[in-house]
């Protein structure tokens, strides 16, 4: 046993020297180079990419607590190009001093250009990372996306961890498309999918409070509103915020997102209502080779807002309200149906996912080989059935003698 | 064996026990037995010196005739006519073995040997001098008895016998000790003690040939399964009443002499994590109070390990705002995450070391030089940051929540390796050292029972006592691993209810 | 030397811990590759086919209720052919441990420790599995049901940390390929079960009581299944089948995308950290019947005149195994899936009949 005793003593001890020959994958944490958002645009040659990280800059936050608002200080940008995005991620550290890490990351934002070129590398190379979340968020600019990247994002900084809120409250107006790098990757790997990604645009920043100072730095702010179309991974287009929620409906997208229809009775005052639980039902039926669609909304809405005065009851608004409310609805589908379907001829909804799921046998023979010509000769029925529950608080409208 | 001659025995024992100045030789006559030359031993500071005068120097040379008159002094007869009539001490015995009589003067007794006489008197006389029971200090509950165990084995004996007043209570005792002649006590009760245990028990006991016991650890020690390991497989208490509700549990108690801690065996890890405490309050809050000790447990292994393997190895697991603010107080702090949870675990536990033996005064002094200088000014300085201060702090206070003092000194000593191999290794160094943890945990047994036992194995039963305390209408049994010959502990449908309709 | 003995408790514990590990990831992108969204509907049949020779081995094991597989297969057959069999399960067990170890490996050197060096990483687990197999199987067995817990744990982290995600689109039609595909392609499921089917013949005759351990085998089975069938399922609702198919394991890409409130979206860690503990018991379990295998072949009395080498051998095996992930992972398509369906589903069937023409099924025993 002693001999034994030996051995092992003599196996640790050799173990222990490779132990303790370092650290591999220590790294301290101010070491690191949070990356809060990253813009990618293409570079100035074919084939090259540039890549602009926004790291935040933990040390001046602490400043920046007493001292209202510093901006440009509690991020840190750089900008690189590569021959590929790991390329130019690495050529960071020539400027960066620190490692750059993308567990923190909260927003992919792609430039127009690179968009239309194809977005393959950057899935890619996220989907590779093990660093990323699958449920980061991946927006189209419009323009460079570099200049997104030093904009202003809501009230949080820095503003690529604001990002995750504006994103989180997108379903309020759904006037952009939930768009995750799990959701774009599934797209693009799947056998009929097409991505749909939200766009976010420059927008003149109305409401500044702060010094001179800061006014001048960043006078832009970002807006996520519409979204942009693919054909696979090349982008075709963009659809406005009407548009992109008229997707949003169809594809269940909406979360108490309201609705503000015109009333008649109201002598043309607008009723807004929240909408809830509202949940799309696709169905297909396949008649000559060609499938129809029946689109079906349901849900709750309750009445958030009257903007005129009538001498009805609550009940006879609410149903005029509903009529209304459906109506517009059916109109904001069709329309982008409309768009998608005609405009650009792209099944960005997952409409084959269905035929597949519902038609099988009609799939197979023959819907799977010709689905891209056929998908805009698809009828698409759409009817909508928001039920309002309550008038919140009020009983009666609002009258004045 | 002694002999006739008075002045052999006296020399004799003078040669043996020596003549130290508290060794004291006091020579008499008795006038009843026609002025029989005879002489008393003790040791002065052992001996109740009235008990002496009243009891045994009093009738003897007050009284000048006994009873039956006078007598030849030849022959036991004198020795058993004076235990009879003569000496008025409670306790006595005739003997003629020179080791017995040794045996006894060491233990405070008071030896009589009169001339011509073949044998001896032990009188019992021991008094010693000690502490008065009073509150446990290191097991202080908030509701519960107030007494604790003290030196005496006497008295801890008799603070058992107070409680459990069941016929079957047996006390036996052997002494342990070449030198020290301990007095260790196997107290158990008989209807309830599983024989096997009893049995492996008092064989390990045996077993021991030492010098000396000078405190209940030794026995401990001596005693112990797994030597090596770093956990404590016998509980120590202070507290009569938890050691009271062992013995129901049909346990065994080792009471040593001059150790105010009494050994229970079997012990299962989370006896350490149950306080006498938890059975005087209601048992939601005994519960909740069982779970904040197994998350303050598990904090105070690996707390300082967490921080390094989330701040050095996967930041992606810290929310932002989190990852920001550590990274905030990191900045500029000279040392790697490891290296200063590391110093600061250290000079933690030196300042704990510090603070046990200063006397107290000083005591308060060394704790606001620990609080201010190390923690504000070192944060101050930026050589730590001030994010490791609170896990650190929280390790440490963790620590003392656990109930036992034993366990959470091995504890202490756990979190050390677990720091290094995260150190190193990351996410694998840590789950390979709470791993290795566990199934050495799993492995380790406590006089044949598991030492996680009741949960691994599992058994139902035993179980209405660990994570969750059941009310006591509920235990109706004795938790299954410590194997009682009477698993029933109580009848059924205890539970109070409202007297019945009918 | 005395025998160690098992709670029929712990036993059913044991068995989801000898079934989960592996499966939930590596056998679900294994196949998916073959079968789309079905695979969890051709995992199901597959642990159909699976409970009943796991069943059948039991039964085997139940006549001859004191010795492993290996003794009486040479009671059956003879020396020669028993040892044969001895050899082979052998090497079966030494594979088996080095793909189980690969799985938790293929974890933290894919999404952990990337630096390390993968050898470096494979001694420490295999140290790790080495001080499990030297306290016992005792302690493996009584280690199964803290892997059953975390097991339990990383289903109801993972379940609530996707179920925002959820696309049933993705796993309509059922049977896209065909009910035919489905069920020869759930051989692939038997990298996983083979392992508890043969492991039962090593752990029956340790079992300290043995009545209703059919019974018990089931459940676990069943509980096993469930457990594990609840992850291809959720991985193709939530990345559709052909994202699955891209990842090499696939369970870690699944959580990629759990998040629990924006406040605490990584999953990783904690999911890892929770499938170390039931991956371990699978690997010591599988260490433990290796060197079990190769002392009752051998005739060796003594443990630690095998540990030893036995540990050099797989740390070899682990790392050119799980050097080149594809490879390892093209290695589990093929050949090692179909040795292992050869071998769950030949062994049990070879010995029943053997047994039935030698007439040692008739002497039933009380209690079994």
């Amino acid at each position: 046993m002693r001999k034994i005793r030996m051995l092992y003593l003599l196996l640790f001890i050799i173990f222990s020297t490779f132990i303790f020959s370092g650290c591999w994958d220590l790294r301290e944490i101010n070491e690191l180079g949070l990356v809060t958002a990253v813009g990618i645009d293409k570079g100035n040659s074919p084939n090259r990419y540039s890549v602009t990280v926004q790291i935040a800059n933990p040390t001046s936050q602490k400043s920046s607590d007493n001292k209202g608002s510093q901006q440009g200080n509690e991020v840190w940008i750089g900008t690189e190009e590569g021959a590929s995005l790991f390329d130019a991620v690495r050529k960071l550290v020539n400027i960066s001093s620190r490692r750059i890490m993308w567990a923190h990351n909260n927003v992919i934002i792609i430039g127009e250009s690179m968009a239309k070129e194809g977005i393959i590398p950057i899935v890619d190379y996220f989907t590779h990372n093990p660093e990323l979340r699958l449920k980061t968020a991946i927006v189209i600019a419009k323009g460079e996306a570099k200049n997104y990247i030093t904009a202003k994002v809501g009230m949080e900084s820095p503003s690529g961890v604001s990002f995750i809120f504006l994103e989180g409250y997108r379903a309020l107006t759904a006037e952009s498309v939930e768009s995750h790098m799990l959701e774009v990757s599934t797209e693009l790997e799947n056998e009929y999918g097409n991505p749909l990604i939200s766009e976010v645009s420059l927008k003149e920043a109305t409401m500044q409070s702060g010094s001179e100072d800061s006014k001048k730095k960043s006078s832009e702010t970002i807006e996520l509103s519409g979204a942009a179309l693919f054909k696979k991974d090349k982008m075709l287009g963009w659809l406005s915020p009407e548009e992109a929620r008229g997707v949003s409906w169809m594809l269940n997208e909406t979360d108490d997102t309201v609705v503000t229809v015109t009333d008649p009775e109201y002598g043309n005052k607008n009723v807004a209502v929240e909408t809830m639980n509202v949940r799309a039902k696709i169905k297909s039926e396949v008649i000559n080779g060609i499938p129809h669609f029946s689109v079906h909304i349901s849900g709750k809405g309750k009445i958030v807002e009257e903007d005129g005065t009538t001498s009805q009851s609550m009940s006879e608004v609410k149903e005029y309200a509903e009529k209304l409310v459906d109506k517009k609805i059916e109109d904001e589908i069709k329309n982008s149906m409309e768009v998608v379907q005609k405009k650009y001829g792209v099944d960005v909804l997952g409409f084959a996912a269905i035929v597949h799921a519902q038609n099988k046998r009609e799939w197979d023979n023959g819907l799977k080989y010709k689905w891209q010509e056929i998908f805009p000769q698809i009828t698409v029925i759409v009817s909508a059935d928001i039920n309002i529950q309550s008038s919140v608080l009020h009983q009666q409208p609002m009258k004045i003698f | 064996m002694i002999n006739e001659a008075l002045i052999v025995n006296e020399n004799f024992l003078k040669n043996k026990i020596g003549e130290s100045f508290d060794t004291k030789y006091r020579s008499l006559k008795i006038p009843a037995f026609n002025n029989a030359e005879a002489f008393i031993v003790y040791i002065s500071g052992m001996i109740d010196a009235r008990v002496i005068d009243e009891t045994i120097l009093e009738p003897l040379m007050k009284y000048s005739k006994l009873p039956q008159g006078k007598l030849q002094v030849k022959g036991a007869e004198p020795i058993s006519i004076l235990t009879e009539q003569g000496v008025f001490t409670t306790a006595l015995k005739e003997t003629r073995q020179w080791e017995e009589i040794c045996d006894a003067v060491m233990e405070g007794d008071t030896i009589l040997f009169i001339d011509q006489c073949p044998s001896a008197l032990i009188l019992t006389t021991r008094k010693y001098e000690g502490r008065t029971v009073n509150e446990p200090s290191i097991e202080s509950e908030i509701r519960g008895p107030r007494d604790g165990f003290i030196e005496n084995i006497q008295t801890n004996a008799a603070l058992i016998r107070r409680r459990i007043k069941d016929y079957s209570l047996r006390f036996d005792n052997m002494k342990i000790g070449e030198r020290t002649k301990t007095v260790v006590s196997v107290t158990y009760i008989e209807s309830l003690v599983d024989e096997a245990l009893l049995k492996e028990v008092k064989s390990r006991l045996e077993k021991i040939n030492v010098d000396g016991i000078i405190a209940s650890e030794y026995i401990q020690e001596l005693i112990e399964d797994s030597p090596f390991s770093l956990f404590p497989k016998m509980t120590n208490t202070e507290r009569p009443d938890k050691a009271c509700a062992a013995l129901l549990d049909g346990r065994v108690l080792i009471l040593v002499d001059n150790t105010p801690f009494v050994i229970i065996v079997p012990t299962v890890f989370w006896q350490f994590l149950i306080s006498s405490g938890d059975y005087y309050e209601k048992f939601y809050l005994a519960t909740f109070l069982r779970w904040v000790r197994i998350i303050a447990m598990f904090l105070s292994i690996s707390a300082s390990s967490l921080y390094v393997l989330l701040t050095s190895f996967h930041q992606e697991m810290l929310p932002t705002a989190l990852a920001l603010k550590i990274a905030e107080g990191r900045q500029g702090v000279p040392f790697p995450a490891v290296l200063e949870a590391a110093v600061m675990e250290i000079i933690l536990e030196i300042m704990k070391e510090a603070g046990l033996r200063l006397p107290k005064p000083i005591g308060q002094t060394i704790s606001i030089v620990g609080t201010l200088v190390i923690g504000q000014t070192a944060v101050a300085a930026g050589l730590v940051s001030s994010f490791l201060l609170i896990v650190i702090a929280v390790a440490a206070i963790s620590s003392y929540a656990i109930p036992s003092y034993t366990m959470s000194n091995a504890l202490r000593l756990v979190r050390f390796p677990i720091l290094i191999l995260t150190a190193f290794f990351g996410l694998l160094g840590y789950l390979a050292g709470i791993i290795t943890l566990l199934m050495h945990l799993m492995s380790l047994r406590s006089f044949g029972t598991p030492y996680l036992s009741p949960v691994i194995p599992f058994d139902k039963n035993g179980n209405k006592d660990v994570f969750i305390r059941t009310p006591w209408w509920k235990m109706l049994n004795r938790p299954k691993f410590v194997r009682s010959k009477d698993r029933a502990r109580q009848t059924s449908n205890l539970k109070p209810k409202p007297p019945s309709e009918k | 030397m005395t025998i160690a003995k098992i709670d029929r408790m712990q036993y059913f514990f044991m068995i989801p811990n000898l079934l989960f590990g592996k499966a939930i990831g590596i056998t679900a992108g294994v196949m998916v590759r073959k079968l789309g969204a079905d695979t969890w509907l051709s995992m199901t049949i597959g642990f159909v086919i699976g409970i009943i020779f796991m069943l059948l081995m039991v039964y085997l094991c139940s006549k001859f209720p004191d010795k492993t597989v290996i003794e009486f297969s040479k009671q059956l057959l003879g020396k020669w052919v028993g040892g044969a069999i001895g050899v082979l399960l052998a090497l079966f067990f030494i594979m088996a441990y080095a793909t189980s170890a690969n799985t938790m490996l293929l974890h933290l050197s894919e999404y952990f420790l990337q630096q390390t060096p993968f050898l470096l990483i494979c001694i420490l687990y295999i140290l790790l599995c080495m001080y499990g197999v030297f306290m016992g199987i005792e302690v493996v067995v009584r280690f199964s049901l803290v892997g059953f817990i975390m097991s339990i744990l990383i289903n109801v982290t993972m379940l609530t940390g996707t179920s925002q995600d959820l696309r049933p689109i993705n796993i309509l039609p059922l049977m896209d390929k065909g009910l035919l595909t489905d069920i020869t392609g759930s051989y692939y499921i038997f990298g996983d079960i083979s392992m508890a089917i043969l492991a039962a013949g090593f752990l029956y005759p340790m079992l300290n009581k043995k009545e209703k351990v059919r019974r018990i085998t089931f459940w676990a089975m069943v509980t096993g299944a469930c457990m594990i069938i609840v992850w291809p399922l959720f991985e193709t609702m939530v990345l559709g089948p052909d994202l699955m198919k891209q990842s090499v394991v696939v369970c870690m890409r699944q959580i990629r995308c759990a998040q629990l409130t924006k406040y605490l979206p990584r999953y990783e860690l904690i999911m890892v950290s929770f499938f170390a503990f039931g991956m371990l018991v699978q690997s010591v379990a599988m260490f433990y019947c290796a060197k079990h295998c190769i002392k009752q072949v051998a005739g060796i009395k003594k443990d630690w005149i095998m540990i030893i080498p036995l540990a050099v051998v797989l740390v070899i095996a682990t790392y050119f195994m799980g050097q080149d992930d594809n490879n390892y992972i093209d290695f589990l398509s093929f050949p090692y899936s179909q040795i292992c369906a050869a071998l769950g589903i030949g062994l049990p069937l070879f010995l029943f009949f053997t047994a039935l023409l030698r007439g040692k099924l008739k002497k039933r025993k009380k209690g079994c």
